[in-house]
């Protein structure tokens, strides 16, 4: 997970919060239904598992790390963070499920997952949602100084 | 241009720092463009060759006024680098924190709700 003291987001984080096609097809046959019913879900799973690979295949770390010209490193960036959205997404929708469901509630907290524990989660989500956006940015100021920098020195260049 | 009008000139050239190679880095290009304005205005004598290429002193003073900006812009773009930077930190370690707090979450949902994997799913915590 970390290389040079940067903490990097692979396909194994997103899979193993999302869960994996063959996990999905494993749920799929378990669930109650018509055989239609359950095939169409696992083809739904495929198609998420897959879209989901092929983005994480395509995350080449945190935007700071990204090669190229500010521009390009903006284009290159969305699907860094693209990633993050999903992992901030998924964990939103575990955490208000419990939130929002009292049976699930009720089984959690004999496992020592409380309320207190769950409003512990929303509120590491939050922060890492608030913080993401902070980041995002940090990062259009930086883009807009570099090129206000480059503006400048090429005008006293000119002159 | 000032290079040339003062090849002859070895203490004006000196004065103006126009006998050193130009330099590539940022902070070279900054200091003797600095160097250059302000020994070029200070010098009653050192402007009069400057002014036979039709630079003058308003020219200069335009000049040296640029080079302000440049480096105010260095200024304000290296501490947007740092504050981008900060906040990659603080956003990857509130990332790792909410990583921990679902994995483990995930791993008691999987106990919690063995016998009912629709919940699990719910939970997005079917894998294992």
């Amino acid at each position: 997970m970390h290389r040079n003291g940067k903490m990097q987001h692979g396909v194994g984080d997103i899979l193993t919060l999302l869960g994996t096609a063959s996990e999905s097809q494993k749920m799929a046959s378990e669930l109650p239904g018509t055989a239609s019913e359950s095939q169409k879900m696992t083809s739904e799973s495929q198609k998420m598992a897959s879209e989901l690979q092929k983005m994480a295949s395509e995350l080449p770390g945190t935007a700071s790390e990204l090669p190229g010209t500010p521009s390009q490193r903006r284009v290159a960036a969305f699907g860094a963070n693209a990633g993050i959205a999903q992992r901030l997404a998924a964990a939103q929708l575990a955490i208000d499920a419990v939130l929002e469901n009292h049976d699930l509630q009720i089984a959690l907290a004999a496992y020592g997952y409380g309320p207190e524990r769950i409003v512990e989660g929303k509120g590491l989500r939050d922060q890492a949602q608030a913080l993401q956006q902070q980041q995002r940015a940090r990062y259009g100021e930086q883009y807009g100084a570099t090129d206000a920098h480059a503006a400048a020195q090429a005008q006293a260049q000119l002159s | 241009m000032a290079r040339v009008a003062l090849r002859g000139d070895r203490g004006a050239a000196q004065k103006l720092g126009l006998h050193a190679r130009q330099q590539t880095t940022q902070a070279g290009w900054l200091l003797q463009a600095q160097q250059f304005y302000a020994n070029a205005l200070a010098d009653a004598m050192i402007p009069g060759a400057p002014a036979a290429y039709n630079l003058t002193r308003g020219q200069l003073a335009a000049g040296q006024a640029q080079v302000v900006a440049v480096a105010a812009r260095a200024v304000v773009q290296q501490a947007a680098r740092g504050a981008a930077q900060a906040s990659t930190y603080a956003r990857d370690a509130a990332l790792q924190a909410l990583n921990d707090w679902m994995r483990d979450f995930r791993a008691i949902a999987r106990i919690a709700l063995a016998d009912q994997p629709q919940r699990l799913a719910q939970l997005g915590a079917t894998g294992g």
